[in-house]
Formats: structure tokens, C-alpha cells, sequence
């Protein structure tokens, strides 16, 4: 049997008091608990739909399974308890979670999340937000089977959520008189944006710090170049150590990355890398005490690692096509260095395959789709460059190359999306807006 | 949770209709857990957000709990209680023997109820009288009306609206000030009956319902009247509850001259769906109409509530189960003498030859003319004039001229910063009262279960002290019981009350004996005729209104050209200006914002986030908009009772207006026009 929260809609009123409840009790931060609304803009002909969410205590924790610091447990009730005093604050769980349940407190450093009131929970009273709720929205369940949630909008990974979810259907109520004609865009918004999935450019200076290093490794076991800067690769892995250590809320636990070797691909990333900058120490210290190419094996590991965290958390093709990849990009690079120039030719042709797959990104206004529109400019005026032959023309190449690899990396990033609720709710709610507006025009218009 | 805790029933005492029970923990003098009572079939579940926020409230950093002196230059000293009432004793001493009692306002708020706020009006009458005032910020227009048409002012349990089969919301944002009647709403709802919501907002509470109609604001008596038009149009009226128990029908039926077509010019609301809702009306089995208060705080605020009132009263719903009128239940009201609203009245007041008093609604203008003799002393307790008064800046100016001032109070709000002593109040913890609803029917215990912090003390001992110091007569026969005597005046107090029980009340919140359920059942009604008065020579005789329900346009104050009407409702996150100030709420509530509609916001080039300037002929404010579809246009919505320092002070733009009838304040009238800050 396991616990989990049974939430009825039609009895919700999005007043917040669970939420302030969890805070008063646990001393969490604000929104630990918190209500997701399908149309927050009350836009008409359509309802709003609210859900109060914390922890769903899935029966298959994505958080507790790819945790690289083992810093979650499941009880045999089936709650999963976060214990801040293992966390190092990587934030590896807030992408893994589609409920958006861990959040990091940033004054404390560490994740914190919904452990049912494991206080209450001894005294055999009802979790602060169940108590709170006025109208007796959220109620408390033992199940031995949590059936699915059929809503559009409720993200389904196959975690198994332990969550009853009643009276959210789409009613198209209120009738609302005198009818109006509110449009989307003319509405408010206060949108929580794409939930506390929190995407940090620490992670994208890491992961160009190591790709870098990574490039230079390989191109030395291939064609022996860049001796003279054998310290940069050690430079930059150390670098990328360094910066990923200060990405960490608690950076005195760092050491706990590495424990959940077997099931967080966090952890084996942290592994790798840590041997790659051990490997790119030699490199620089006693050179050809290991072989090249080995070297040149585990950089191609670590990128393949890197990848794996990303691919692991978002699980969309558009990531596993991306040629912003760690891995893809590495090899892109080096393959300006090799012989012959076909190579180079084939991955250009590869990356332009998929930035073109990617023509919607340059619907977004402003900056991302100028660094989308410069990304898909890059390809065939390096290109442009390379075909009078001259020194100067080729340096500028080179430089165009390079920045366009960089900008292709910031796109990663920018595609990268795990699933969240804040998402699923707005697709869904998209959706059906579009829906009825076409029938209401239509009737309008008869 | 330590052994030595233990559990007590209590009841939060703020201005609520919910007037929620929920039990609490406490040990060594302090609260630490806040759990639902579910005895209390109202409120069976938790309290609402303001309630859970007690936990806070309590034990805030900020709270004010030794007295407080203020220095020359403007800022707050800390002196000692005893320091604090010689120096009260003394001004209150020497202004009543220079200009007599009536040159000491005593002014009370609504801020904390309980049965132990007769002390205040005890002491003052022994002080030998005080300025008052008469009249009631909130519901008199309404309350007036529903007495003047059924005699008393009282309806049907909460949890009886389950068995309702249409319910008509009209004016009311439950999910928001009385989060409870949801559950029951919801029960209903799952039972098979239809909600209709009738409000120029879509409110949460209106997410919740089948049909929203949004008339534009102070307009809600043509729609009514229409109704009530074509429900007799199409036969639907109740013949035989008619002919036994209403007076006047005839002559209503006679004066409907409002078409559906002509509310529809009116009300913005189509022909076509006024007939629908009538028909809904008038076939519906059980039919409980829901008023708020909102549509009533408008110069024609009691003729609305008339109004609305026909419709179950001329579809005979008045007395069953299931049906019925629900604005106020006053009930559990069984201390009084004199119950609201009579008790407005100056003409009806106790203490009339020991009180002159200033109406409540232009208290600002009527308090600066005051002479023979000016107020000299002011004392405030339970209540922040300075933000909650119609015309506030009138109100703080009229205060400010008053040489001394003592606020009772538990937080540095606007009234406090007017203060020349701070005497800290109360926490709702420390000290057993007992507190009534004008909602649920229950007559509730509120045990004292907390120490009060630093030199609280309540307010009962507070004047105890003064009183001794002034050489006046105190102890429970003179209803001014010292700390030790409290209790036992309380027990007497409860015991002494015909349908109450001491011991059994202090156990649990009880139904007095004499509450009538369903209200009306027995279908006496003590109106002037003994019957359901649609036609009511008392209202035109004491208020000078149409003896029948009528419509009448609301007054624009000389400002028709103002494209707005200001509504200031209240909000989940406070109780008029209390609770707003706490961290766990800020935690969780958006900045407060002046919302309009879609349509007003093209109309005048604005977008979310855009600064405006709000104005009127008295005053403008300035603030940050937001575009919303929950607004309707023509309206421009503010919240109540924000803080200056939070960015409020809206009542500054309200004229102090009275009601129609009962002394109320016609805040909602109030037109302004808006102007884009260019940023």
C-alpha cells in the first residue's frame, strides 16, 4: 500500500492556503506546494482548472534513481524523502521531476521537497496542507494501484505518480454574458515560465571547457598536433572542474557526485571527467606515459557522458538529433583538423541536416533566434571563406567555425526542455484555446 | 510534538462570515499546530489562509507588544505600561473636566469580535459618555432590507445549501471571503443543482459556475426586477405562499415596468438570457439566492437588496429547506439587546443620553465640524480609520487635528503611525471570549491558550486599570472585572443568556436553542404586518425610499463624465487591512495592481504593467496596471484596506456617502477616470 495524495478540483479555489501551509510547517520555501492553473488568465469560453501539487511520490522516482548523491530514500510507505544533509545542490532531480516537486532553495543551497510532514506522519495526523486545504480539496490515500491521470495536460513519463486526480475535466463553463472577446495576447500573463527547471550557464561554460579539451586531445592522438600547448587541455578540464564545483549549492559535498555510479548518469559523467582532467595532467606532465589514444577514447567517453545526462532528462529526438551535442560538437571540430577535407564536408552537411530540422527555433523573438539565424549563416559562408585559399581568408574561416559550434551549443541548451508540467499545462491549454476560438469564430460569423 | 501539548477548540474572531472553529496545540504559553475541528458543520474542513497564518500573526517580529510613545520628532518610543496609562488617565481626567465626556471619541473597528468588547462600552458609559459613531462600513443597507421585508435577519444553515437545486450567487465572492460556502456550493453542485453567479467580475468564485452574468456595477435591481417581472409574466410565482404570507404583492406585480429588453439597456445583460435565468427561477424546486455584500454598498445598496429579495420570496422560498435568502444570519447574535441593525441607529442606541455620535460613512468631515465641544482625546481600537474609512484623507486630517490619541493595536499599520500612545492588543490566543457569526450558527468558546508576549495585556484589564486609576467602580457588578474576575464575568455573562449553556459551550461551539431551522419555517415574520412585506410603509417612512423595491440609478457624485466605476473588494490574503503585512502571505500574493478589462485597455492604449494615474475631483493615486479578462468593462478594480506603505490608500478617492438606508457607506459608487503614465 502506498501513500499519495487524492486533489478534487471542483472543490479548489486556488487560494493558496496549502501552499502557506507546507511553508509554516516545514519551513520550505514558498511554492514547495504549489497550484498549477490550466487558463491562470481566466481567458472566456473555457474554464479554469486548478491542481495543487507537491511531491507525487511516484512508484518509480526519477529524482531518487538519478540523484548522483544518493540523497533520497523511499520509504515502505512509498514516500520518497529528500535528506538535505546528503545533497549537494546539483539540481540533477528539478529536471529529472515532471511535477516540478525538488526545488532548490538557493539561500540554503540544497533541494528541498514534499515529505508528506514525516513529523505529522509519526503522529498519525494528515499532512499541514491537507489540514489547511478549506474546502477539503486534498485528501490523504493508501492505494496499492494509482490508476493514470488522464488530462491532457498531466505529464506522463511512466514514473508512476502516486496522485487521484478528480474533477479537472474541461467543462467550457462559465456561459459568460454579455459574451466578450478577450484575445490571448491581450491578457495578462503571470506565467511561472518553464518551471524551476533551472538551466545555469555555469553547465554551458562546463560542458565547452571539456568538449574543448576533449577536441584537442583527439586531435593530438590523430595527427599530433599542438604540442607546444600541451598544458592547455589540463588548463581547461581543471577550469570546467572548477566552475562545476561552484555551480553546486553545497560545494563541500561535491565529493558525493560519484556514490550513484550504477543508477545517475551524473555521477558517471563526474567520473569520466575527473579522469579525463587526471589524463590531461599526464598529458601535460609526462607526456606519452599514456598512450594518445587511449586518452583519446576516454574524451570521447566523457563527451558521450555529457551527452547522456541531457538525453536522460529530456528524452525528446529533437535532443538526440541535435547537433549541438557534446559529443557531435567535439567531433565537428576536430574534423577541421583532419585529412581528407570529405570528413570535414560530411559533418558540416550532418550539423546543417539538423539546424535545419530546426527551423522553428528562429520563430522566437530576439536573441535566440539571432544566434539560430547566425548558427544557420555559419555553415556554408565558412564555406564561402575556405574557397579563395587565402591565409587570411582561412583564419577567418577558422574563427566562423569555431563561434559557430559555440552558438550551435547555446541552441542546445535552449532546446533542451524536460518535461514539466508548466509546459504541458500551456501546450494543452493552447490547444484547446485555439480550438474553441475557431468554433466560437465560426458561430460569429453564421 | 512534546507530551505536555495540549489540544483546545477555538475560533478565529475577525470579520468573516465563515467565523471558522479549528483546534490548536499549544504548550508551554505558545500555539505550534493549526488543525480542522470538524464538528463545526460549516467549517468542518481547515481555516482559511488567514487563519493558517496565525502561526505567524501570533508571534511576528513585528507585532507590537510593550506601549509605545510618540517622540517629537515622529518616531516611537518604548515606555512602560505604567508610564503609558498614568499619562492616559491623566489627559482623559483633565479633558473631560475642561470640556465635558463628549470631547473623547471613542471609536471601534471590526477588527476582533467577542463577547468581551462590552467592556470598552462599559467603561465609557461609566466615564460618563464619549462621542461614537453610528452606522456601519459594511452591510446596514442590506441588513436593513432584509429586515424591513422579512422582519429579521437570519437564514437557512450553510451546509443546507447542499440541498438547494438552483443556487444564484449574486454579488458574492465565496472562494475568496467565505471559502467554506464553496464546500457546500460544491455538494450542491455534485447533488444535481445549476450555479449561477451574478457579478461584474469573474471571480473564482464564478469559475465554479454553470453561468456568469456580469451587469455593469450598481445596476443589479433592474436585473432583479426583470426577473421578478417575468417570472409572474409566465405564471411561475407561488399563488399560495403569496396569498398566506406576503403583503404588497398586488402592487409590486403592478410597478414591474422594467422589461427584459429595457434591463437589457440597463444592465448590459441580453433579453433573451434574463428570460432564461427567470424561468430557471421561477420552475427551480429549491431556490437559495445568495446576496453579497459589495452590490449594496452603492446609494441604492437597500432598495437592491429589496430587489433581489422578491425573487424567492415571491417563488415562496423563503422558510424551506433548500431555499431561502442568504445575506446575514444573526442567529447566533444572542448578547445584544439591540440587534443589527437596529443598534446603527442613533435612534435606537443604549447609551442615547450619554452619547453624541458622528455618522460612520462621512466620519472625516462630520468629525473635523464637531463643536461644543471639539474632540479633544481620541481612542481606537479593533479598527484602521486611516485606510478603511470612506474619504480617508478627510478621516486622517479630522484625526490628525485631534491634540491626543491612543490606538489599541498589534501592528504599526496607518491609524497606529497617527497614535501619540500604541497600547499593543490582543493576540486571538490570549484570552477566552466568546464570539458569534453572522454566517454559520454557532455560538463559539475562544479559550485563552497563550501567553500574551512581552506587556500585552488584553483590553478588558486594559480598561480595568484606567478605571482604578480614575477612581472609578470596577469588578463584575459593574462589568469592568479585574484580570483575576474575567472568567467568572464571562462564564456569567454566557450563562445569564436564555438558549445557552456555560459548561456545554466552553466544550464545543452550540447552536443556541432558539436558532430556528430552516430560517422563516415557522413563517412568522415580525415586520410591521405581521407577513412578507414587498410593499413596506417602514422603509418609505425611514429612509424616504419607494415603498416598494425599485431601481434607481446610482449617484455619480457630479462625476458622470468618469468613464470607471471603482470597485474595492475584498481579497483571499486579508480581511480589509489586516494579514496583508505578514511574510507567509507576501510570500504567496501578487503586489497589489488596479485591474481592467480587455476592452478598456485598448480603448485607452495600455498594456499589463503600464504605470496610470487614477483620479477623481478628490484626489488621485497612481499604481500599475493589469489587462485581465476577470474584469468587466467599465469597471476598474482595487483591493481594500492595502497599507500606504504597500502602495494603497484607495479609499482616498471614495466620497463619504451614506447608503439608502441603514447608515452604510456607498463605497462602490465612486466613478474615476484613468490617464496612462508615459513611462
Amino acid at each position: 500500500m502506498r501513500k499519495g495524495f487524492v486533489f478534487d478540483s471542483s472543490l479548489c479555489v486556488g487560494c493558496q492556503a496549502c501552499n502557506v501551509a507546507c511553508t509554516l510547517e516545514n519551513g520550505f520555501q514558498p511554492g514547495t506546494r504549489s497550484i498549477f492553473t490550466w487558463n491562470e488568465r481566466a481567458l472566456p469560453l473555457l474554464n479554469v482548472i486548478n491542481l495543487s501539487m507537491a511531491c507525487n511520490h511516484c512508484e518509480k522516482p526519477a529524482c531518487a534513481e538519478r540523484c548522483p548523491a544518493k540523497a533520497y530514500s523511499v520509504e515502505a510507505s512509498g514516500v520518497v524523502v529528500h535528506h538535505a544533509e546528503r545533497c549537494m545542490g546539483c539540481s540533477y532531480c528539478t529536471w529529472q521531476c515532471p511535477y516540478d516537486a525538488p526545488s532548490i532553495n538557493k539561500s540554503l543551497g540544497y533541494i528541498e521537497k514534499c515529505h508528506m510532514c514525516a513529523a505529522r506522519a509519526v503522529e498519525d495526523v494528515s499532512p499541514a496542507c491537507i489540514t489547511a486545504c478549506p474546502t477539503g480539496a486534498l485528501k490523504l490515500t493508501g492505494q496499492n494501484e494509482f490508476g493514470t491521470v488522464s488530462t491532457g495536460w498531466f505529464p506522463d513519463k511512466g514514473l508512476g505518480p502516486s496522485i487521484i486526480i478528480r474533477g479537472a475535466e474541461n467543462q467550457n463553463k462559465p456561459v459568460i454574458f454579455p459574451e466578450e472577446a478577450d484575445t490571448e495576447d491581450e491578457v495578462s500573463t503571470t506565467d511561472a515560465g518553464p518551471g524551476k527547471v533551472q538551466k545555469e550557464w555555469s553547465l554551458v561554460l562546463f560542458s565547452m571547457l571539456v568538449i574543448a579539451a576533449s577536441a584537442m586531445l583527439i586531435i593530438y592522438a590523430m595527427t599530433g598536433a599542438g604540442k607546444a600547448a600541451r598544458i592547455l587541455p589540463f588548463l581547461m578540464m581543471a577550469g570546467a572542474m572548477a566552475v562545476s564545483m561552484v555551480h553546486l549549492g553545497v560545494p563541500r559535498r561535491s565529493w558525493r557526485a560519484v556514490i550513484n555510479l550504477y543508477s545517475s548518469p551524473l555521477s558517471r559523467e563526474i567520473i569520466m571527467v575527473t579522469t579525463l582532467t587526471l589524463l590531461a595532467m599526464i598529458h601535460w606532465v609526462k607526456p606519452g606515459f599514456i598512450p594518445p589514444l587511449i586518452t583519446a577514447v576516454v574524451a570521447l567517453m566523457t563527451l558521450i557522458s555529457i551527452d547522456l545526462v541531457y538525453f536522460n532528462a529530456d528524452r525528446t529526438t529533437l535532443l538526440r538529433l541535435h547537433s549541438g551535442q557534446a559529443f557531435f560538437t567535439a567531433i565537428c571540430a576536430v574534423s577541421w583538423f583532419m585529412e581528407p577535407g570529405t570528413v570535414f564536408l560530411l559533418f558540416s552537411m550532418l550539423a546543417a541536416a539538423s539546424v535545419v530540422q530546426r527551423y522553428r527555433t528562429a520563430e522566437n523573438p530576439g536573441t535566440i533566434s539571432n544566434i539560430y539565424y547566425f548558427r544557420a549563416l555559419a555553415l556554408p559562408v565558412v564555406f564561402m571563406l575556405l574557397y579563395p585559399g587565402s591565409a587570411a581568408a582561412d583564419g577567418a574561416a577558422m574563427v566562423l567555425f569555431m563561434a559557430g559550434l559555440i552558438a550551435d551549443r547555446l541552441l542546445f541548451y535552449y532546446d533542451f526542455n524536460p518535461v514539466n508540467i508548466n509546459e504541458t499545462m500551456k501546450t494543452d491549454f493552447n490547444k484547446e484555446y485555439e480550438t474553441r476560438t475557431v468554433i466560437n469564430n465560426k458561430r460569429t460569423q453564421e | 510534538m512534546s507530551p505536555d501539548m495540549k489540544e483546545f477548540i477555538t475560533v478565529c474572531p475577525r470579520n468573516c462570515y465563515s467565523t471558522c472553529s479549528f483546534r490548536v496545540f499549544a504548550g508551554e504559553g505558545r500555539v505550534t499546530r493549526i488543525l480542522p475541528y470538524e464538528g463545526n458543520l460549516a467549517t468542518p474542513e481547515g481555516p482559511c489562509i488567514k487563519g493558517l497564518t496565525y502561526l505567524e500573526r501570533e508571534y511576528s517580529a513585528s507585532r507590537i507588544i510593550y506601549p509605545l510613545k510618540r517622540e517629537e520628532d515622529g518616531s516611537f518610543r518604548r515606555i512602560t505600561t505604567e508610564e503609558a496609562l498614568e499619562t492616559i488617565a491623566g489627559k482623559l481626567s483633565e479633558v473631560r473636566e475642561q470640556h465635558g465626556p463628549h470631547a473623547v471619541l471613542f471609536y471601534k473597528g471590526s477588527g476582533c469580535s467577542g463577547l468581551s468588547n462590552e467592556i470598552a462600552t462599559t467603561f465609557w458609559r461609566q466615564f460618563g459618555g464619549a462621542t461614537t459613531t453610528y452606522g456601519n462600513l459594511c452591510w446596514p443597507a442590506g441588513l436593513e432590507a432584509v429586515r424591513l421585508t422579512l422582519g429579521e435577519v437570519k437564514h437557512n444553515v450553510p451546509w443546507d445549501l447542499a440541498n438547494a437545486s438552483l443556487i444564484i450567487i449574486w454579488g458574492k465572492n465565496s472562494a475568496e471571503t467565505n471559502v467554506q460556502e464553496m464546500i457546500h456550493i460544491d455538494r450542491a453542485k455534485k447533488n444535481g443543482a445549476r450555479v449561477v453567479v451574478i457579478d461584474p467580475r469573474r471571480t473564482p468564485t464564478a469559475d465554479k459556475a454553470d453561468i456568469l452574468l456580469r451587469p455593469l456595477p450598481g445596476t443589479d435591481a433592474a436585473l432583479a426586477l426583470a426577473i421578478a417581472r417575468v417570472i409572474i409574466d409566465n405564471g411561475l410565482e407561488n399563488r399560495e405562499f403569496i396569498g398566506k404570507y406576503v403583503s404588497g404583492f398586488d402592487r409590486f406585480r403592478d410597478s414591474l415596468d422594467i422589461t427584459p429588453g429595457k434591463a437589457e439597456e440597463i444592465t448590459g445583460i441580453p433579453a433573451s438570457v434574463i428570460e432564461d435565468i427567470a424561468r430557471m427561477a421561477g420552475e427551480s424546486e429549491r431556490l437559495s439566492v445568495i446576496a453579497g455584500y459589495g452590490l449594496q454598498r452603492y446609494t441604492n445598496g437597500g432598495q437592491t437588496i429589496r430587489a433581489i429579495l422578491s425573487i424567492p420570496v415571491i417563488t415562496g422560498m423563503i422558510g424551506r429547506q433548500g431555499g431561502g435568502f442568504n445575506f446575514a444570519n444573526l442567529q447566533s447574535s444572542v448578547f445584544d439587546d439591540v440587534k443589527e441593525p437596529l443598534s446603527y441607529y442613533p435612534d435606537h442606541e443604549a447609551d442615547r443620553p450619554f452619547r453624541r455620535a458622528v455618522p460612520m460613512a462621512g466620519f472625516g468631515p462630520a468629525l473635523s465640524a464637531l463643536k461644543d465641544p471639539p474632540v479633544k482625546f481620541a481612542w481606537i481600537e479593533r479598527g484602521n480609520p486611516a485606510i478603511q474609512l470612506p474619504a480617508s484623507g478627510e478621516a486622517v486630517q479630522a484625526l490628525r487635528s485631534v491634540p491626543f490619541k491612543v490606538v489599541v493595536e498589534q501592528f504599526m499599520n496607518d491609524t497606529a503611525a497617527l497614535a501619540d500612545i500604541i497600547l499593543p492588543s490582543k493576540g486571538i490566543f490570549e484570552q477566552s471570549d466568546v464570539v458569534g457569526s453572522y454566517w454559520n450558527p454557532y455560538v463559539q468558546y475562544k479559550p485563552a491558550v497563550a501567553d500574551p508576549p512581552g506587556e500585552v495585556m488584553p483590553e478588558s484589564e486594559i480598561y480595568w486599570r484606567l478605571a482604578r486609576k480614575m477612581g472609578m467602580a470596577t469588578g463584575i457588578k459593574c462589568g469592568l472585572p479585574s484580570p483575576e474576575e474575567y472568567d467568572g464575568w464571562l462564564y456569567e455573562r454566557i450563562s445569564n443568556t436564555p438558549g445557552l449553556d456555560g459548561d456545554e459551550l466552553m466544550k464545543q461551539p452550540v447552536i443556541p436553542g432558539q436558532n430556528e431551522e430552516p430560517a422563516y419555517g415557522q413563517l412568522q415574520f415580525s415586520t410591521s404586518s405581521g407577513k412578507i412585506e414587498l410593499w413596506s410603509d417602514d422603509a418609505a417612512r425611514l429612509w424616504g425610499v419607494s415603498p416598494l423595491p425599485s431601481f434607481d440609478p446610482p449617484d455619480d457624485f457630479g462625476e458622470p463624465g468618469l468613464p470607471f466605476r471603482l470597485m474595492t473588494p475584498n481579497i483571499a490574503s486579508r480581511i480589509h487591512s489586516q494579514f496583508g503585512n505578514l511574510e507567509a502571505m507576501r510570500n504567496v500574493m501578487e503586489e497589489p495592481a488596479w485591474e481592467i478589462s480587455v476592452a478598456d485597455a485598448r480603448g485607452h492604449g495600455l498594456k499589463s504593467g503600464d504605470r496610470i494615474r487614477i483620479f477623481n475631483s478628490r484626489g488621485e493615486l497612481t499604481g500599475r496596471v493589469i489587462v485581465t479578462s476577470r474584469v468587466r468593462r467599465g469597471s476598474i478594480v482595487f483591493p481594500n484596506g492595502i497599507w500606504l506603505a504597500e502602495g494603497g490608500g484607495v479609499n482616498t478617492l471614495i466620497p463619504p456617502v451614506e447608503t439608502d438606508m441603514g447608515h452604510g457607506a456607498a463605497f462602490h459608487n465612486t466613478r474615476v477616470g484613468i490617464e496612462k503614465i508615459p513611462s
